[in-house]
């Protein structure tokens, strides 16, 4: 080592040096996994990741819980029992090993989700997208088979409605999947497979997806970003090495994830409910957990009731097709929000119909919905997200939101942190003033869904009036705010400078 | 300023690793059965969790010559003392 490298040596601080002394002996910084590009060190980027995090939190915890639990019909429920009360930490691993689960599907909708507004089922990530959406399948897979091995009246009813829908599918595909997920012995065999598929065949099948997954990412690298064009070009040609830069990265967001989970868990812990048997299964009625509320509530429309059962299963079984042949469909190629907006408002209705319906479902246990009542929501819905969405859309010009802040109505000087500041507190009053108007379009559905299930109440029609006045304060302060903003490179401010000119004139 | 300087990164980061130390040392002391035991057995872990985060970036930021910035740090100390707070309360 020469002089320079010793001097080197010295002036790193003792941390690096350890996590030189690491490097150099694990060999972590071999290029095993390519350097990321620096804009992408921002959790939204890392959705996935985060599934995974949530995956292996369930694999360690699962694993633990497989010591003592016994998956047959008449020690199922005991064995869980034990473990609660019992075994050392039980109850905290059945809490977390439940909120890890749903953390992990809520992940995975975030990520899909996030992966579709940002186009990154374009071209050349298409095989990318459709693993993916088979991890997200596999994944709630992993809820479904999951929530029957307690072996609680809730989650044994629940089951049973799913399994039940397996006769509607067309012959061939319904006697297979009914001899791969029940089997010909009645309960004891359905646990059984539950079990199996639930502890090998998913998480097999999902290392599997994972490692192909991990391979195309290496391959295509990280999605590139789609605003601020002027920021992530300045950084685009900075690259961080995974370890220790992006590991450290990912570690620094699971130990966040890991100890959100652990306060839910301590703030919200699981309790058990009663064990199944067909008396008291009478007594509960059926409803599947949250992340399968949407098809539910689809379910209960009276539209699909009896033979509209296999229509409605049709429906929801099309929606995933289209999600798996998205990179097909929509094959425009701009990956810009700002200039898709079909595409993004279809993404938003979506997203919203699944959100309204979950919660409706959730709000109506075993209620049937007439179709009167889901024309008025589920249109409803559609329609108002659609109007702010195009609104917007209109509204907004047709570029991606400028990095540099502007000047407002005293321009301070360039370079004094005046424009930088007080940008900034503008931007952060639109962000509060975009959040109130989402949470007064959450308000103005959640009165519609209330009003067409439980008829019209002087207090949701005041709700809804309360919550439509307030849209309209957030859509009328939002554009004030824009123009100061002016997010479109001055093109808002010489839009109503010459809308000012033609009304003079 | 929206940055620590270089000493009162090393100092806040000094105190981190403290804290974590601790932190584990007293997960060990816990009861493993009863909900009480549990509790606190979560929430010191959490501690744990929160402070590595916090001094990962810490060391990120300072590697990367960015500047450590003061809300991220300032968010982490209020997630540590909601930590705290639900640890004595629940």
């Amino acid at each position: 080592m020469n002089d320079s490298e010793d001097n080197d040596q010295e002036s790193k601080g003792w941390v690096e040096r350890l996590v030189g002394w690491f490097d150099s002996r694990l060999g972590l910084s071999n290029e095993l996994l390519r350097p990321a590009p620096r804009y992408s060190m921002n959790p939204f980027y890392w959705l996935g990741a985060l599934a995974v995090v949530a995956f292996v939190i369930q694999g360690i915890t699962g694993s633990i819980m497989l010591l003592y639990y016994v998956p047959s019909t008449t020690t199922a429920y005991a064995s869980t029992l034990y473990i609660f009360q019992n075994v050392s930490y039980g109850q905290f691993l059945e809490t977390v090993h439940l909120y890890t689960a749903y953390a992990m599907i809520m992940l995975a909708f975030m990520h899909m989700m996030r992966g579709y507004f940002v186009s990154v089922h374009k071209k050349p990530r298409e095989v990318m997208w459709i693993t993916g959406m088979l991890m997200g399948f596999v994944t709630l897979g992993f809820g479904f088979t999951g929530y029957l091995l307690p072996w609680t009246v809730v989650s044994k009813s629940a089951t049973d409605v799913g399994i039940g829908m397996i006769d509607v599918l067309p012959q061939p595909v319904s006697s297979f999947v009914s001899f791969l997920i029940v089997g010909t012995g009645g309960d004891a065999a359905e646990l059984l497979r539950f079990f199996d598929l639930h502890v090998v065949v998913l998480p097999a099948v999902l290392l599997v997806l994972l490692g192909v997954k991990m391979y195309m990412l290496e391959t295509h690298g990280v999605s590139e970003p789609v605003t601020g064009e002027a920021h992530t070009a300045e950084r685009k040609g900075k690259l961080v090495p995974f370890f220790p830069d992006v590991s450290f990265y990912l570690l620094e967001l699971a130990a966040l994830f890991g100890a959100v989970m652990l306060l839910v868990s301590v703030l919200f812990p699981l309790s058990l409910a009663p064990e199944y048997s067909p008396a008291v299964a009478g007594q509960f009625v059926s409803q599947p957990d949250w992340y399968f509320l949407w098809v539910y509530q689809i379910l209960k429309i009276s539209l699909f009731e009896n033979a509209g059962l296999s229509w409605a299963l049709s429906f929801v079984t099309l929606i995933f097709v289209i999600l798996v042949l998205l990179p097909f469909l929509d094959r425009g190629d701009t990956k810009k929000i700002a200039r898709r907006p079909i595409y993004v408002t279809l993404g938003l209705v979506f997203t919203a119909e699944v959100v309204v319906l979950a919660i409706w479902g959730h709000l109506t246990p075993g209620q049937a919905v007439s179709n009167t009542q889901a024309a008025l929501v589920l249109g409803g819905t559609a329609l108002v997200v659609s109007l702010i969405s195009l609104s917007s859309y209109r509204l907004l010009p047709g570029r991606p939101a400028r990095e540099t802040p502007i000047a407002l109505s005293a321009p301070p000087q360039p370079g004094s942190g005046q424009v930088h500041s007080a940008s900034a507190w503008t931007s952060g009053i639109f962000v509060a003033v975009l959040g109130a108007g989402a949470l007064s379009i959450g308000g103005s559905i959640n009165s519609i869904v209330l009003m067409a299930t439980y008829g019209i109440s002087v207090g949701e029609v005041a709700t809804l009036a309360i919550s439509l006045i307030a849209l309209s304060a957030a859509v009328v302060g939002s554009s004030f705010l824009l123009y100061r903003l002016d997010l479109g490179r001055g093109r808002i401010k010489r839009r109503v400078k010459a809308f000012e000119v033609g009304w003079r004139e | 300023m929206n940055n620590l300087s270089d000493v009162s990164a090393s100092r806040i980061f000094a105190l981190l690793l403290l804290l974590g130390i601790i932190s584990v040392a007293f997960l060990w002391t816990l009861s493993p059965v009863g909900s009480q035991g549990q509790t606190t057995f979560a929430i010191s872990l959490s501690i744990d969790l929160v402070v590595f985060a916090m001094a990962s970036y810490i060391y990120r930021k300072s590697k990367w010559k960015e500047g450590v910035g003061r809300a991220p740090l300032i968010g982490g100390c209020l997630m540590l003392l909601l930590l705290l707070y639900v640890g004595l309360t629940v």
